[in-house]
């Protein structure tokens, strides 16, 4: 065999006869502390190089070494990391605990848990839920569900609206959600306890029922009306507005203040009602959509003449920050700063209660999500006997095919848990046997299978099945139906086109588009068709030069129509779509002559 | 309304088959005219687009069941969505040609002889029995036989050789199974020498020109020969092979070969192998068969194609080159007369297809 080659930082630096020696003295060297334990050394027996790492920009993670089918962290150490007497950092120098890198991972060979590792084992992982990243960690029992779903969950998760930051009163966030009142689960993994999700929690510990509502169709939630009358899931929405003193070429610049009617743009005296001589809104006043929040005018673009007097008129332009159209609220703070540019800079941040609705997004942890269907009033949900009503009905069709197994555990876990008064600990590889659920449950006279005898709230009968039941951990999610909805009878239009806008914060419609219209040929449709893209869009009636076939004018004034390219005044009206007019102008930049031929409308 | 013949005796043989009564026969012809009837196209139907629809959206849910063939002794044919664009676009060089080949009385009978015969349509090039080097330096070319290939390929050697003088024009050495050509000492540039060897590694031996690969199968009680890669032009010439029923899926070839109804006809036979289990009416396949060949060769939809045929300006300037269509309309007076779907959109007019055509008419007078 010839020599392996050896690299320093992906360097050729020499080569070596044993590399298998050179890589084991170099991890001996590491392990004692002779050689800083950040330094990765890779052995590849298929190319015969040894690779050797220092450089910054690596990714390394610890693990715990093995020798000889023994791990090297016992239980001595960590009694004696419990008792103080030696630290993480005397456990990477004794080489107890080493840093391994992606390339180095190569080389070795972890087990998951002390239980499974065998002699051929280098390492060991300190917790199996390392292999997880953080979001899927924080699952409770993510084992035991499909990964897909797990995936889910974990991005889910950063969508649940809680207690984002401690100090969200101060902040001016453009966008910001804050729950009413956050909860700290009752099934919880180890990790939360690790970054400290109980502080800044994002959901509620819930009653839920699994049956197969109507109402529940689709990943549809029935929710208790009640509930969220009495607060569940109430959350309060922030907004920040900006507004800038802008600085003009000229001296001239933007001036925060009550704009008078001489202003031009000028909105109605209704629209000012929030804000006050200097042109900033009064805190706690309540605010609509299209009122102004921030009184701003704008110098002229140009310069105006100089008036028979010799005095420049002031004349100057509307340009107030509004609120926007499909949003409302009171004025929470306002705040006034420099922007980078030592212009005045006006900040306000507008707050809205946001109830839960037909709509908003909830979800489980483990990717079981869904949407409200209905809200049922506390007297028509069902009941047990014991006078116990669910916050929340589930459909049990979900499970079927998604079988998410922790959903139905969490149940029976949050249950005895809040029976007993404690937490549960759901860590991904933590056993905590179904068994210990069922003796709680059985010890606090509840059937251990976590079923209740439910009665219907409507018509008093007992239920035919017995309904499983419990608390379980509730996200709501940001996704408000409050600021998706979208619809437009009349409304904006391009200034190009003269066909609607698009888009929800200009006022939009819902495109009619290709695959739409193809659907409406399809069925020979062809009035209907017309309607949407010409009468509903940019119909306009203009004026065709019978000579000549260019596009002729209507000179109100001298109440005459005439062709102004061959001065023919046998004109006809023309109704087209705008964009047609528009194809006709450009063409004619384009230098090409096209010639409109009229005939009878038949 | 009147069945047509071939219904009207599937009828009759579906009623003597379950013994139907003449009252029942009766019903059920009039039921079937109800079908048929309710099966016709409406006047001024959109029937372009509703075959596009119906044959593109298939196609979309069929991009991801996309089937790989594993083995050794099969033919792989391209199918999903890939056929379907290599149809629509008429490529010229498509994926997967192949060739269905019957045979004559003997043959097809005959497994051991099928073979034979589909052994000795397979091109073999000299590179598929010989490994090929050159020595530059020495200037030498050595030919070195692979003599299990030879042998089942049914070739010999010293005719070969005879072959490769004949392209070189000069006489070699023959040691064991390694043929050496030699130009030591003569004055010849290098890259002659590739030239040559190149020249070797195509040098055709034996078979069919363009069959790569023939493999036998069976079809119902008769062998057939399957190939990979086609030639319908010599392979119609040979004896031994059922010209009547041999078939290519390149379609420019049986276009040229054949004629342009035939390829017509296979544009829709294609079609439906490509569409597979997905339901899809035959009049959509007829209508774009006839579409791609109705100018008497074979063309693509695209814009070198169909839609860059299009008698309407607007027409081709709403589908690709816009600034090209409008200029050389203008070029050379173009007229539009506002008569297909697209045109009456972009003017803003009701489209001339379904109730867009629909008139009253007003009778004046008494």
């Amino acid at each position: 065999m010839s020599e392996a080659k050896v690299y320093i930082n992906g360097r050729l630096v020499g080569f070596h006869k044993e590399p298998k020696k050179l890589v084991e003295a170099i991890r001996a060297k590491r392990r004692n502390g002779q050689i800083p334990y950040t330094v990765s050394v890779t052995y590849y027996e298929t190319t015969n190089e040894v690779y050797v790492y220092t450089d910054a920009g690596r990714v390394a993670r610890p693990v715990i070494v093995v020798k000889d089918g023994k791990p090297l962290l016992t239980e001595e150490h960590i009694k004696a990391l419990e008792e103080g007497r030696i630290t993480w950092r005397d456990l990477v120098r004794q080489g107890i605990v080493e840093y391994l890198d992606a390339e180095e991972e190569e080389n070795a060979y972890i087990a998951p848990d002390y239980d499974s590792v065998t002699k051929e084992h280098t390492h060991v992982e300190i917790h199996p839920i390392i292999i997880l990243g953080f979001g899927v960690s924080m699952l409770p029992w993510a084992e035991r569900n499909l990964s897909s779903r797990n995936l889910h969950g974990a991005k889910m998760l950063d969508q649940g609206l809680g207690l984002y930051a401690a100090n969200f009163r101060l902040r001016t966030d453009t966008m910001s959600y804050v729950l009413y009142y956050p909860q700290k689960p009752i099934v919880k993994s180890r990790v939360s306890d690790y970054i400290n999700y109980d502080r800044r929690p994002s959901g509620q510990n819930i009653v839920v029922a699994l049956t197969p509502d109507l109402y529940a169709m689709d990943d549809a939630l029935v929710m208790n009306l009640d509930s969220v009358q009495r607060g569940l899931f109430r959350a309060v929405f922030f907004r920040t507005y900006v507004g800038v003193e802008r600085r003009y070429p000229g001296g001239q610049r933007d001036r925060f203040e009550l704009p008078t009617p001489e202003v031009s743009g000028y909105l109605g005296e209704e629209y000012y009602h929030a804000i006050g001589e200097d042109g900033l809104p009064i805190p706690e006043t309540y605010v609509k959509g299209g009122d102004v929040l921030i009184g701003r005018t704008s110098p002229p673009r140009f310069l105006e003449e100089v008036t028979q007097f010799g005095i420049i008129e002031e004349h100057r332009n509307e340009s107030s920050i509004t609120v926007r159209m499909d949003e409302e609220g009171y004025v929470d703070t306002v705040l006034i700063t420099d922007d980078p540019n030592g212009s005045r800079m006006v900040k306000v941040k507008l707050r809205q209660e946001k109830i839960p609705e037909l709509g908003d997004k909830f979800a489980a942890r483990g990717g079981q999500k869904g949407v409200i269907g209905m809200l049922v009033p506390h007297e028509d949900m069902p009941y047990t006997e014991n006078g116990i009503v669910p916050d929340l009905i589930f459909n049990t069709h979900s499970f079927l095919s998604r079988m998410t197994v922790s959903y139905l555990l969490e149940i029976l876990g949050a249950k005895a848990g809040a029976l007993k008064g404690e937490h549960i600990d759901a860590t991904p590889w933590h056993e905590q046997p179904v068994e210990y659920f069922e003796k709680v449950l059985r010890e606090h006279g509840f059937r251990p299978t976590g079923k209740e005898i439910l009665y219907d709230g409507v018509t008093g009968e007992e239920m035919k099945a017995r309904i499983y039941m419990g608390p379980m951990y509730y996200q709501r999610l940001k996704h408000l139906a409050s600021q998706k909805i979208q619809a437009r009878a009349r409304g904006p239009v391009q200034i190009l086109t003269r066909q609607p806008t698009e888009g929800k914060a200009r006022e939009g419609g819902i495109r009619f588009g290709e695959m739409e219209r193809d659907t409406l040929i399809g069925h020979g449709a062809a009035m209907t068709l017309y309607e949407r893209l010409v009468e509903e869009s940019d119909k306009t009636t203009i004026l065709i030069c019978e000579q000549c076939g260019n596009v002729a004018v209507d000179d109100a004034i001298r109440k005459e129509r005439y062709c102004p390219v061959c001065g023919s005044r046998r004109v006809h009206e023309v109704e087209v779509s705008y964009a047609f007019k528009l194809l006709l102008d450009e063409l004619k930049a384009l230098g090409i002559y096209p010639k409109i031929v009229l005939r009878d409308k038949a | 309304m009147t069945l047509p013949d071939h219904i009207l005796a599937q009828v009759e043989e579906f009623a003597t088959k379950h013994k139907l009564s003449a009252t029942e026969k009766k019903k059920l012809i009039k039921k079937v005219e109800e079908w048929l009837e309710s099966a016709r196209t409406e006047y001024w139907e959109a029937v372009g687009l509703v075959a596009a629809e119906s044959m593109g959206e298939p196609a979309t849910q069929a991009t991801l069941k996309t089937f790989h063939f594993a083995g050794a002794a099969e033919v792989s044919v391209t199918s999903g969505v890939d056929r379907m664009l290599e149809i629509a676009d008429a490529l010229r060089k498509i994926k997967t040609p192949s060739m269905r080949i019957y045979l004559k009385d003997p043959w097809n009978k005959d497994e051991a002889k099928a073979r034979e015969f589909a052994i000795s349509l397979q091109e073999t090039t000299l590179t598929d029995v010989a490994k090929i080097s050159e020595d530059y330096f020495a200037k030498e070319i050595y030919i070195e036989f692979n003599e299990k290939e030879l042998k089942n390929r049914n070739l010999d050697m010293d005719d070969i050789i005879k072959k490769i003088d004949a392209k070189t024009k000069k006489k070699g050495k023959k040691s064991g199974n390694v043929y050496v050509i030699s130009w030591k000492g003569q004055d010849i540039p290098l890259a002659k020498l590739r030239k040559i060897r190149m020249q070797l590694e195509r040098l055709h031996l034996s078979g069919v020109k363009g069959i790569r690969f023939a493999v036998v199968g069976k079809e119902g009680d008769e062998f057939v020969v399957n190939t990979s890669g086609t030639n319908l032009k010599a392979v119609l010439k040979l004896k031994q092979v059922d010209h009547t029923r041999t078939y290519s899926n390149d379609i420019h070839e049986v276009a040229s070969v054949l004629g342009i109804e035939a390829a017509r006809y296979m544009i829709i036979e294609e079609l439906k192998k490509a569409y597979g289990d997905m339901e899809v009416d035959l009049r959509h396949f007829s209508l774009l068969a006839d579409l791609l060949t109705y100018e008497g060769y074979y063309e693509a939809v695209g814009r070198t194609g169909i839609a860059g045929k299009k008698g309407s300006v607007f027409a081709r300037a709403a589908f690709e080159e816009t600034g090209k269509h409008l200029t050389e309309a203008a070029l050379w007076e173009e007229e539009e007369h506002l008569k297909g779907v697209v045109e009456n959109l972009i003017v803003g007019l009701p489209v001339k297809v379904g109730t867009g055509r629909v008139k009253l008419l007003m009778k004046l007078g008494d």
